[in-house]
């Protein structure tokens, strides 16, 4: 897909946009922790202490914080890699390089604050006495399937962003109806099994509550509840991948002139 | 595609879609969806063809908007082309600009990591370079400050001194030059030469023509998204100079000015320019005569009673002076019914771009009647690169101390080293060139020391006479430069001696002229290789005749020097003259063939006592003695030792 030499590119442009996310602040990245830890505090007490829907899931805490944080990286990443060649029009307009470097790069900075966030979820995982299993080492899987889908929509993103700007209000608008349609907040048996059905063909649904399940260790809310459905979510994500990536290079090589 | 090229392009073509709209919104794409598409064709490319040569400087000029940055980014692979082929062996640099993904919160140091992997470096390859590129940009002390903090020249540097370290055989460069301060565009053209001698490619795009000269071997010229001209450099910029002049010549239409005003009472119409030849035209050597006309239109009838009081300017401005030259005179009653003529000796100033401008106006009540100011644009071709004449509130000669005059005829040989070798103690030259017909005046026009020519174009048959007035056209020329010295000089003569020094010390200020102690340089069998194109007269033979002429070159400029009789070498000069410094005249011994055209040269055109002894020595060019059948000595020796022949009145005194 890319070129060796074109790694190095990857690596100075990911951490270059890294640095400059939280440069002249004081605490630094360290917002990119409290930002997160923020939401999750205002989540727990809405659903704990209002709604009371958290009271039935062991581990309400970890299960809120790391839906939390994995929608997180989702808003994240999708927006700044939609950003991604309109931002860099300067340096699309000057240098060849292939363009989904720079998508790629973008989406690198948010897997790096991502991997922070989870490192603070592991550790109070660790304080609420989760126990970890073998099991738990499919995060990594999953994970990486989280990576491919973001990537796969960023590619869309990215390129339409360049001809048509509105694409940035409605992925704005998209993403909160995303977040509801979601189970981050709300554990799934709550709705309806055809709703939940449904729900969790979206792969964001899919990963969000697998993790869950490697990391808590039950099931109650897996997929394996939708087993008839469990490869839809993986093959949404990998046709996804497959067509952004020639819809992308088919309007990269515009991108210049255009943005 | 053969190996010694870079770049092949083939059948170029581009256009771009300029909307009246610009859709950049869903909403209007899709409420303009079935509506028809308005859009404007832009043509940036029309069929393309061109290819440079690995190893070669290559660059390309037009005017803004012809296309020939768009045409850089389709080489560089930004720019996608709607036709064509692009073949480019080789590794290209992919940046056209400096400091391409700068950012302004990083420090510098992170901006040359940034910068330089945008340009293809590694991490390491950065790790070992930084101090190298740090040292080059002279910002040592600056280097962990924020890239904002520093000037734009700072900025400059330090994307340059990244950008050199790109490792590309072949570089884009867009108008890289523009920027910077001297010191640093110095340090640019020291690169450019680096890169030049290191074999690499080069495609430059400027608007600089200077530059452009300077490093070019080829250029190409685009207009209109269309291969204009292309080939060598001066030729180009020739064409891109005059780009529109030549159709303009036809005066059919009316040109458009921007900046014509005045309430059009009375109106300038037909203007138009003519040549010496009387064709019309917009491109006039220096030298030469323009010639212009134009008619007055007018409105009202009652205007013409006015006629007295109108006045009309015709004036020229000279775009690299910012001057203007101007003449008025007082209209008369019949420059109503008939064309106004005018005419101008176009002075011999720089190559460059000229407007004249035309305004009627009423003397008395200031009225403007019609104003065409800078209307008409001409190009001034001259040869010349160092044209002595500038510009100033009218064209003054400028003032040259000592004045070196050379009288020529088809010596592109030697013609280069006498002019370098001149240049040595005199401060500028000025040329006769007496009808040459191979490349003598080339070498002339291009020379720095060189500041005027004349051409003599047509060859007169009576030599003795035709000399002497030559001498005297090139003496009233060197007038004007009101020279504190003279000195007049032969192709084929070498000159030892501090001259520049002595004429400037205050031992010559009781001196009126020099005589040069001169002899003849002789081939002999061992001696008789002839002179080649790039070598050095100066005792370039060996042996010498004893016989000695001391004759008056240098003189102290006054009005009462002239040259009088036939075929006079020296002018009359009264006053006090020494005799100093030597020289070596190298008529008879620059090679066999030299030798044999010489004889025929003088056997032809000269009167009898002349050409009777030039016809006799046909065929003796290797000599064993001097044509005075006196042994042949070296250099040294025959300063000493020299027999003097000349002036007359003192023979008999030098011969022992």
């Amino acid at each position: 897909m890319i070129k060796n030499n074109y790694y190095n590119l990857i690596k100075e442009l990911a951490i270059t946009d890294f640095k400059i996310k939280y440069q002249e602040s004081i605490l630094g990245y360290i917002w990119s922790l409290v930002k997160p830890l923020a939401y999750f505090g205002v989540l727990y007490i809405v659903f704990t202490r209002v709604f009371k829907l958290g009271n039935s899931i062991p581990y309400y805490p970890i299960y809120l914080l790391l839906g939390v944080i994995l929608f997180g990286f989702w808003a994240d990443a999708t927006q700044t890699a939609m950003n991604s060649i309109v931002s860099r029009g300067d340096l699309i307009r000057k240098v060849y390089f292939p363009r989904i470097v720079l998508v790629i790069s973008s989406t690198i900075t948010s897997v790096i604050t991502l991997l922070l966030n989870l490192i603070v979820v592991f550790v109070l995982a660790v304080f609420a006495h989760v126990h970890f299993t073998w099991e738990s080492l499919w995060m990594i899987v999953l994970l990486f399937e989280f990576y491919v889908f973001i990537v796969g929509v960023s590619f869309y993103l990215a390129a339409l962003f360049v001809k048509f700007r509105d694409v940035g209000h409605i992925w704005e608008v998209a993403n909160q109806i995303f977040f509801y349609a979601t189970p981050v907040v709300y554990p799934l048996k709550i709705v309806p099994d055809r709703m939940g059905k449904i729900i969790m063909l979206s792969p964001l649904a899919q990963i969000i509550q697998d993790c869950r399940t490697v990391v808590l260790g039950f099931d109650a809310t897996s997929t394996s509840h939708y087993w008839r459905f469990y490869i839809m979510p993986q093959i949404l994500v990998a046709v996804l991948l497959v067509s952004g990536y020639f819809i992308f290079r088919k309007m990269a090589v515009r991108f210049a002139e255009e943005v | 595609m053969e190996k010694d090229v870079a770049i092949q392009v083939e059948g170029l073509y581009k256009d771009f879609k300029i909307p009246h709209e610009k859709h950049n919104s869903l909403k209007s794409a899709t409420l303009n969806l079935f509506k028809r598409k308005r859009y404007s064709l832009h043509k940036a490319a029309e069929d393309i063809n061109f290819e440079v040569k690995s190893g070669e400087f290559f660059g390309i000029i037009g005017k803004n908007g012809c296309g020939k940055s768009t045409l850089l980014k389709m080489l560089a692979g930004i720019y996608v082309p709607d036709a064509g082929k692009i073949t480019i062996s080789g590794r290209l640099s992919p940046f056209l600009e400096l400091g391409v993904g700068f950012n302004p919160d990083l420090t510098a140091r992170d901006n040359i990591y940034l910068n330089g992997t945008i340009l293809g470096l590694s991490r390491k390859e950065i790790d070992e370079k930084i101090d190298e590129i740090i040292a080059f940009s002279e910002l040592e002390e600056f280097v962990d400050q924020k890239l904002k903090n520093f000037s734009s020249g700072m900025q400059v540097r330090l994307a340059f001194s990244v950008a050199i370290q790109a490792h590309a055989d072949i570089l884009l460069i867009d108008e890289v030059l523009a920027v910077g301060d001297a010191a640093f565009q110095k340090k640019c053209f020291d690169v450019f030469r680096d890169l030049k001698k290191q074999g690499k490619t080069i495609v430059f795009v400027s608007h600089g023509m200077d530059s452009i000269e300077q490093f070019c071997d080829r250029v190409m010229l685009i207009d209109n998204a269309k291969i204009a001209d292309i080939g060598d450099p001066k030729r180009v910029i020739y064409s891109y100079n005059t780009l529109g002049l030549q159709q303009k010549a036809s005066p059919k239409k009316e040109e458009k000015s921007d900046s014509r005003w005045g309430n059009k009472k009375i109106e300038v119409e037909n203007f138009s320019l003519y040549d010496d030849k009387g064709n019309s035209s917009r491109i006039f050597d220096a030298g030469s005569t323009i010639n212009g006309s134009f008619s007055l239109k007018v409105r009202n009838a009652k205007t013409k009673q006015l006629a007295a009081a109108v006045e009309i300017t015709v004036a020229l401005y000279d775009v690299r002076n910012n001057l203007t030259l101007t003449d008025s005179r007082r209209l008369k009653p019949e420059d109503f019914e008939q064309k106004i003529n005018f005419s101008i000796d176009m002075p011999k100033l720089q190559e460059n771009k000229f407007y004249f401008s035309v305004v009627v106006r009423n003397a008395k009540s200031n009225e403007v009647y019609d104003e065409r100011s800078k209307a008409y644009e001409i190009y001034l071709r001259n040869k010349m690169t160092n044209p002595a004449l500038f510009a100033s509130k009218s064209f003054w000669y400028p003032k040259v101390d000592i004045l070196g005059m050379l009288r020529i005829r088809n010596e592109e040989n030697i013609i280069r080293d006498t002019l370098d070798h001149l240049s040595q103690f005199v401060d500028k030259i000025i040329v006769f060139d007496d009808a040459s017909t191979d490349k003598t005046l080339d070498i002339v026009y291009n020379h720095p020391s060189v500041i005027d020519v004349i051409e003599n174009k047509t060859w007169k048959k009576n030599r003795v006479e035709e000399e002497t007035a030559n001498r005297q056209a090139l003496l009233n020329l060197a007038q004007k430069f009101s020279p504190e010295w003279i000195f007049y000089a032969d192709a084929d003569e070498r000159f030892e001696g501090d001259i520049k020094q002595f004429l400037n010390s205050g031992e010559a200020k009781n001196v009126d002229a020099i005589r040069i102690s001169l002899f003849d340089a002789y081939m002999t069998e061992k001696d008789k290789k002839p002179f080649k194109k790039g070598d050095k007269l100066l005792n370039f033979r060996k042996y010498f005749g004893l016989e000695r002429r001391d004759i008056l070159m240098i003189w102290r400029n006054k009005p009462e020097v002239t040259f009088e009789g036939l075929d006079q070498r020296e002018p009359r000069v009264d006053g006090k003259i020494i005799t100093k410094f030597y020289c070596q005249h190298y008529g008879k011994s620059l090679s066999e063939k030299h030798w044999e055209e010489t004889c025929d040269y003088y056997a032809k055109n000269f009167p009898e006592h002349y050409s009777v002894k030039w016809e006799a020595r046909k065929g003796k060019a290797i000599h064993e003695k001097s044509d005075f059948e006196t042994p042949l000595y070296i250099w040294e020796k025959v300063r000493k030792n020299g027999l003097q022949i000349h002036p007359a009145t003192e023979i008999g005194k030098g011969i022992k």
